[in-house]
């Protein structure tokens, strides 16, 4: 029986410490009218400026795109023709094997065997670095995906974004440096993008767009009330206009900086004159990204934009491009759910048929922009799925073996790294934990995993804990 | 046949029976082995078992004991019975496709025989749990006796206190000898203003009103001498203490200790529509100033203690809430783990509240850090496993639902408006059409037709939730009084350590007991503290000599509120001393562990615990005490040379600067603006979105739909969906204990502060009192409203630089001119700050 | 008759479970004036659980009953009892716990063996003997009462969604 869920370490972390980082040496923020790079210039010691990584990077930015719920490999990316004969026979697990109800087959030069269920992906089959060999610890939802995110499922952990941050800074002093798309409320929750006992300035920032589909966003907008068009509360000033609004803010700092002045030393005071200054570039930064009125019909019809299911995750794709391009440093999107327990071939072909073509759109469009070369794209979920069925009509949970994959940013194209045994069951072949992926990502941006550190709890903390070693393999 | 010929044929019978059923076993272990424990590996492991950590249906079929216990329908097994044996029923493939088992397909025939051979023979099952070896401990209890929390508090005689001219009270000559150790100097006294602005926030997280303000600065700065400007003071500081926001104020620091929401979180967050009472008895406690120890008491074991009358027994059966509002994953099939999940979380809130101890760190191994050994844990769990907590919700909403506890007629109030005839014929009926529209759908059932499953469980949903509704109100639809809490079960239950905390692992029984390293050695079990003369003794002043609990909660509840626990007294000291001063003389205030601060002012410390033990426990004492030093009332003025030796103030040297908790930030904005509703609402707010799920039945958008200018602390506390503005300036989600908030610092706090309507009513509602006084008068007015003080010559020129900035760059009236400005005043770090 | 009747009663509570007093597992078959003819449960004794054997429809599927009715009872006559109830003994419902397989008494029955379960028996009514050495303490009987992890309503149509807690001592002096 898996051991029950540990506790917390510890809740009471010292805010002062985190502030400390902010105020050290720290100078005013130029206010509007600077160019970013200008501002970031003069503000070297904010806590996010952009730093230097370890050694030269691959990539400078991630998008990772979390399929939520464990994605069923064995019916996308990790062909098994022993399952196919196996099918309907008794398997050393209790159920039947269940082959794969689609055909797959060999795609672009590399030859990478992709199912027909990903048509548009499989077109950039050259592109893709498919990662057939991922394990992780837990096959429980909740675990498994703050385990994905954060490296640890027993502790709160800073997440891999706040790790990317603290590390990287972020290049538009705009905008947040790192932002999440439609994370989940449960299965850990704010944890996923959370900073832990990083500096606040490294904690992700949730965007909510409207959800998948257009069939579900009924559901969702009863569940959740209508989205707000800019991702995030508050984004816009309704009763004034710009410029009175910058009067406002003026007056704001004018008098947080008397009493900084009067108090001498105060982070408080220093963190919000700092607060409202991104807030207010924020208002004219994020609206601006997350307008996609400049985009061309013809880009919107990459990602499947304003057509029926594709039209939800297409937008995230194409505001991920878009936070890309504007110089966020870590950006994930999530979709779901892919837990599959039934009705796999429906549920999972509706799924798939709802990112297929905005992810293949995503990378054709980074790819023409030259983006692709140094933007780290990373897809799965936080396990995969049983070859062998679970209620007949479906897959039961698999943290044994499952496929992940990556591109751009420096990994090599139309590979494929480790595998699972003849079935699908379990990695068996340069096996890939997600210490190991975490190590991996981190390399990619130029940072060493076992350097990147914080000082916490009388311990130097990482991401990758005391595991983790990078594929080399992969590398380009 | 005769009645005595009947009697000895039964008889012989039964020796009969019994002598054949001693043969068959042997050789019915061994059919068993052969023919059905291979069919239940292959077949039923996979959903039902330990191994895969599935219980569907809530049943497992790994071991006898699993076999017989059953799931959510029944036992799977009864001895030779195959029409009580549902699992014989499944293997026969009936209609129900509920009930069909294994899913991808009938077994063979010759199986289901071999099955129905097994039932009859009594069904042998050699899969009994075993018992693992003891788990033995290598914590050195004697060594871990030594550490300084353990020690019983040392009382500093008065002669020991450093006398300085600077200190005025016992407090101050501790912290004053700490600073000429440390070669600091404590800054200047903080003005009146400042101090009134300080003593307001904190005692009862409001600002003062300008009259207020004006009235008690004049008080205390015409004093003649230092004393009667204390006396000033301390009026103040008793004024203040009698305010029933006191009680608002400081309940809600025990909310976060005590992790109060309304919902149970996790995987489904259902609606608590009853957690309002523990809610408000909280805020009541700490008004009519409750001795601590009771107050403890009453939380841990309230069900058990003997009362006066009906209303004492009713409020302190609601204030065991305390055990009761934690999260619960609902949707857990596995009852066992639900169990042993819920009793976890209350070790884990009860160790950390009240002793600063984290024992739950001890369930699959000894403390990493802690001297407490893995058997303590299990020696509390014993105590709770003995109790059954009471938590409501809808069993059609949520699988592990539980009966509520009825109050009423005791004495609380309603928490609803009582229905008038015509809303409760509407209930009735409600009720009667939900039960046709389910019968309806049985008997289609019934008669062979086919109806769908989501169906079904939605009308049965319905019935529960209209019946429930019915329930809560007398024939007379007079409101019937719920809470929840805990009751002692009639026996206690056997604990045994699971080995790394695995509930298919028992080791060595484990009898209840303390913690090991607060007793002297072999006395901590609850049987060798029972011997104990004393603790007899205090146990029966609770009021009913010689009365002892069954699952010994109430012994637990006495040991931690004694005063003779080392930790107790000084944990809640250092609490209200975190509350006062914004860090504890130990900064983790929730962990006096290894892994915690030592405190800066050891002495200090136990001076405090012993007060408050002397002022009989008295919180508001204390509060006043610190109130009335001379450290407490320090400004917070900066100082080089302090600073560089004391960044972080450990040793006070001034008093701390901080940003407002995000309660108090709104209730300020609604005290400034006028808004400010200071009535204690009915019951919760939550009354209108109704029971159910977060996402399932009850929507976000109802909830954050609820508006009220009521104050913060009766605003729907729902985990994860909290109100905004709580949200965003650091409102703890209360999925575990909290007792010292983040402090974060984020673009979208002003976002928040710049753009949300809340705010900018707020502004718009200031405008209205400002435009009262005169034009030359208003934008002073202002500042004395929202900062509670007139601007500087600067502020003036900025003031008057941005209307007139506004004014040329815009066609906003006077009004929105203004409103502009009060909205920038709110926004101001001052604003949502003491000094 | 009296001697047999006694050596009946110890060999049928030959199973202490609890420290002082033991617990046996029986079925009620039959109850004329102060006499009760059981049957012993064997194989572990759980009883049956509480509502299942109501009259619920809804926790009954349909399946069910395509055998429910085929086997009367179902079980040998082994191991059966003809007892005295002593006027002294406490009658009560009873319920098992889910959470812990515990089972716990409830409130006692109006009238003792003259309370309506009693008569007309039509399917045996579980119940636990509680005894001490060979005197009958408690007979708590397995009613259809919800118990504390709500059960679906059973077909009377009282729902319990909330209990009375039971009432500490007054305080002395």
């Amino acid at each position: 029986m898996k051991p029950p869920f540990c506790h917390n370490m510890t809740t009471s972390l010292s805010r002062r410490d985190a502030l400390k980082s902010l105020s050290a040496g720290f100078g005013f923020l130029a206010f509007a009218g600077l160019s970013s790079a200008q501002a970031a210039e003069e503000n070297k010691n904010s806590a996010l400026a952009p730093r230097v990584p370890h050694f030269e990077p691959k990539a400078k930015r991630v998008i990772f795109l979390c399929m939520r719920g464990g994605p069923s490999h064995v019916d996308t990316l990790d062909y098994k023709p022993r399952l196919k004969r196996d099918h309907g026979r008794a398997s050393s697990y209790g159920t039947p094997w269940m082959a794969s109800p689609w055909e797959f087959k060999q795609h672009g030069q590399s030859g990478l065997w992709i199912s027909e269920l990903l048509p548009n992906l499989a077109r950039h089959a050259d592109d893709l670095c498919l990662l057939r060999g991922m394990h992780c610890d837990q096959p429980a939802h909740a675990q498994a995906m703050v385990q994905m995110h954060t490296g640890n499922f027993q502790f709160v952990r800073p997440s891999v974004g706040a790790w990317t941050l603290y590390g990287l800074g972020t290049e538009n002093q705009n905008l947040p440096g790192y932002i999440s798309i439609n994370p989940p409320t449960a299965t850990g929750g704010a944890q996923n993008y959370g900073n832990a006992f990083l500096p606040a300035a490294c904690q992700g920032t949730k965007f909510t767009i409207q959800d998948s589909s257009q069939r579900n966003r009924m559901i969702d907008r009863l569940r959740r009330g209508e989205a707000n068009p800019y991702g995030i509360n508050n984004a816009v000033n309704e009763q004034f206009s710009k410029s009175v609004q910058r009067s406002q803010l003026d007056l704001i700092t004018a008098l947080n900086r008397e009493k900084l002045q009067q108090d001498k030393h105060n982070p408080l005071v220093e963190g919000a004159i700092e607060n409202f200054e991104l807030a207010f570039r924020m208002q004219d930064a994020v609206p601006e990204v997350m307008d996609l009125s400049d985009e061309t019909e013809e880009t919107l019809a990459l990602y499947g934009i304003n057509e029926d299911s594709t039209d939800g995750f297409g937008r995230q794709c194409l505001l991920a491009r878009r936070f890309a391009e504007s110089g966020v440093r870590f950006i994930e999107l999530g979709h779901g759910s892919w837990d599959q327990h039934s009705n796999i071939q429906t549920a999972l072909a509706d799924n798939c048929v709802e990112t297929d073509k905005p992810i293949a759109g995503l990378i054709a469009d980074l790819k023409r922009r030259d983006l692709l070369k140094d933007t780290l794209l990373l897809w799965g979920g936080e396990f995969g799925r049983t070859p062998y069925s679970d209620s007949g009509t479906g897959r039961d949970h698999n943290h044994k073996g499952y496929t992940m994959w990556m591109a751009g940013g420096g990994v090599k194209g139309g590979f494929s790294f480790g595998a699972t045994d003849e079935h699908g069951y379990e990695a068996v072949e340069n096996k890939m934990h997600v210490h190991d992926w975490h190590a991996t990502i981190l390399h990619l941006l130029g940072l060493d995993h076992e350097a990147l550190t914080y000082r916490y709890a009388g311990r130097e903390m990482r991401l990758t804990d005391v595991a983790g070693s990078v594929a080399r393999e992969i590398l380009a | 046949m005769t009645l005595s010929r009947r009697i000895f044929l039964a008889f012989s019978l039964l020796i009969v029976a019994s002598h054949s059923a001693r043969a068959q076993n042997a050789e019915g272990i061994k059919f068993f082995e052969s023919n059905i424990r291979p069919v239940l590996v292959e077949h039923c492991y996979e959903c039902h078992s330990t191994k895969s950590d599935k219980a569907r249906g809530g049943l497992k079929v790994d071991s006898r004991d699993a076999m017989l216990r059953g799931g959510d329908s029944g036992p799977a097994i009864v001895s030779e019975s195959l029409t009580k044996s549902l699992l014989y029923g499944s293997l026969l493939y009936g209609d129900d496709s509920d009930y069909q088992m294994p899913p991808k397909g009938k077994l063979p025939d010759s199986v289901i025989a071999d099955f129905r051979k097994w039932i009859l023979m009594g069904a042998p099952d050699p899969r009994v749990t075993t018992i693992n070896a003891n788990v033995d401990t290598k914590v050195d209890l004697e060594k871990g006796r030594t550490f300084w929390a353990y020690q019983t508090p040392v009382r500093t005689s008065p002669s020991k206190i450093k006398s300085s001219s600077w200190a005025r009270t016992p407090i101050d000559g501790f912290v004053v000898a700490t600073l000429d150790e440390q070669g600091l100097a404590p800054v200047d006294d903080a003005d009146a203003r400042t101090l009134v602005r300080r003593m307001f926030f904190v005692i009862t997280g409001l600002p003062p009103a300008p009259d207020e303000m004006t009235d008690w600065t004049k008080r205390i700065d015409e004093a003649s001498s230092e004393q009667s400007r204390q006396i000033a003071v301390s009026q103040l500081v008793d004024q203040l203490l009698e305010s029933p926001r006191y009680g608002e104020r400081w309940g809600r620091h025990w909310m976060d200790v005590a992790r109060f929401a309304e919902s149970t979180g996790g995987d489904q967050n259902n609606i608590y529509q009853h957690a309002w009472r523990y809610r408000d008895y909280l805020i009541d406690a700490f008004n009519n100033d409750k001795p601590f120890d009771d107050f403890i008491r009453e939380q841990i074991a309230g069900d058990l203690l003997p009362i006066k009358d009906d209303r004492e027994w009713a409020d302190n059966v609601i204030a065991t809430g305390f055990l009761a509002v934690g999260v619960k994953l609902v949707g857990e099939e596995d009852q066992q783990k639900l169990f042993a999940d819920l009793i976890d979380e209350q070790i884990d809130t009860t160790t950390r509240a009240f002793l600063g101890t984290t024992v739950a760190c001890a369930r699959c191994h000894d403390h990493k850090f802690d001297p407490i050994p893995q058997e303590d844990y299990y020696a509390l769990a014993g105590i709770f496993r003995a109790t059954t907590t009471y938590y409501g919700l809808i069993k059609a909403q949520a699988r592990q639902a539980t009966t509520l506890l009825d109050l009423t007629g005791l004495g609380p109030p309603h928490g609803t408006p009582a229905l008038s005839k015509k809303e409760l014929a509407d209930l009735i009926a409600d009720r009667d059409a939900a039960r046709a529209e389910l019968d309806e759908a049985m008997k289609k059932i019934r008669s062979g037709v086919n109806v769908f499953r989501g169906t079904l469980r939605r009308l049965r949903s319905q019935r529960d939730e209209t019946e429930a509704a019915l329930q809560g109100y007398s024939e007379a639809g007079e409101p019937r009084v719920f809470a929840m809490g805990t009751q002692d079960r009639e026996f206690p239950l056997p604990t045994r350590l699971l080995v790394r905390g695995e509930l298919d692992k028992p080791a060595q029984e484990v009898p209840r007991g303390v913690l090991q390293v607060l007793s002297p050695a072999g006395r901590h079990t609850l049987a060798a503290r029972m011997k104990d003369s004393s603790i007899r003794r205090r146990l029966d002043e609770l009021g009913s000599p010689s009365y002892r609990s069954i699952s010994g909660r109430l012994e637990l509840a006495d040991w931690i509120a004694s005063p003779d626990n080392p930790l107790t007294a000084r944990v809640i000291a250092n609490r209200v001393w975190h509350w006062m001063f914004g860090r504890g003389l130990v900064r983790t205030v929730d962990d006096f562990g290894q892994t915690g601060d030592a405190p800066t002012h050891p002495e200090l410390l136990d001076f405090l615990a012993i007060r408050l033990i002397e002022n009989n426990w008295s919180i508001k004492s204390l509060v006043r005490e610190i109130a009335l030093t001379r450290t407490w009332q320090l400004a917070s003025s900066f100082d080089e040379s302090n600073f560089t030796t004391d960044p972080d103030n450990r040793f006070l040297w001034r008093m701390n600067k901080r940003r407002l908790e995000a309660e108090v930030v709104r209730d300020a904005m609604l005290a400034v603006s006028g808004q400010l509703d200071l009535n204690r609402p009915l019951g919760t707010y939550l009354r209108a979105v109704g029971e159910g799920g977060v996402g399932q039945n009850v929507f976000e958008p109802v909830i954050r739909g609820i508006t009220a200018n009521t104050r913060s602390v009766y605003l729907p506390r729902v985990r994860n969906v909290l109100p905004e503005i709580l949200d965003v300036f650091d409102a703890p989600d209360a999925s575990f204990v909290t007792g010292s908030r983040e402090t974060t610092s984020s673009p979208l706090q002003s976002l928040f502060l710049m753009n949300n309507p809340f705010v900018q009513r707020q502004a718009e509602a200031l405008t209205d009192r400002v435009s009262k006084y005169p034009a030359s008068e208003r934008l002073e007015s202002a500042c004395m409203l929202a900062l509670g003080r007139g601007p500087s010559e600067t502020e003036i020129d900025l003031a008057m630089k941005f209307i007139s900035d506004v004014s040329n760059a815009s066609s906003l009236t006077t009004e929105q001119k203004l409103a502009a400005y009060c909205q920038a005043l709110l926004c101001a770090a001052e604003f949502s700050s003491i000094d | 008759m009296h001697r047999q009747l006694t050596v009946g009663l110890i060999l049928l509570f030959a199973c202490p479970v609890l420290a002082q007093s033991e617990e046996t597992f029986v079925t009620i078959q039959k109850v004329e004036g102060n006499r009760m003819a059981v049957v012993k449960d064997a194989g572990g004794g759980r009883g049956m659980r509480s509502g299942a054997q109501s009259a619920d429809v809804t926790s009954q599927p349909a399946g069910r009953g395509r055998f429910a009715g085929r086997r009367p009872g179902g079980m040998t006559t082994a191991q059966s009892a003809i007892i005295t109830v002593p006027a002294t003994a406490k009658i009560t419902s009873g319920m098992r716990e889910r959470r812990t397989s515990e089972f716990r008494a409830g409130a006692e029955l109006a009238g003792g063996l003259k309370n309506r379960i009693f008569q007309n028996i039509q399917q045996p009514l579980s119940a636990r003997i509680v005894t001490e050495g060979d005197r009958i303490l408690e007979i708590n009987v397995i009613t259809a009462e919800t118990d504390i992890n709500q059960s679906n309503t059973d077909s009377a149509g009282q729902a319990v969604i909330a209990i009375r807690p039971k009432r500490p001592p007054m305080k002395r002096k």
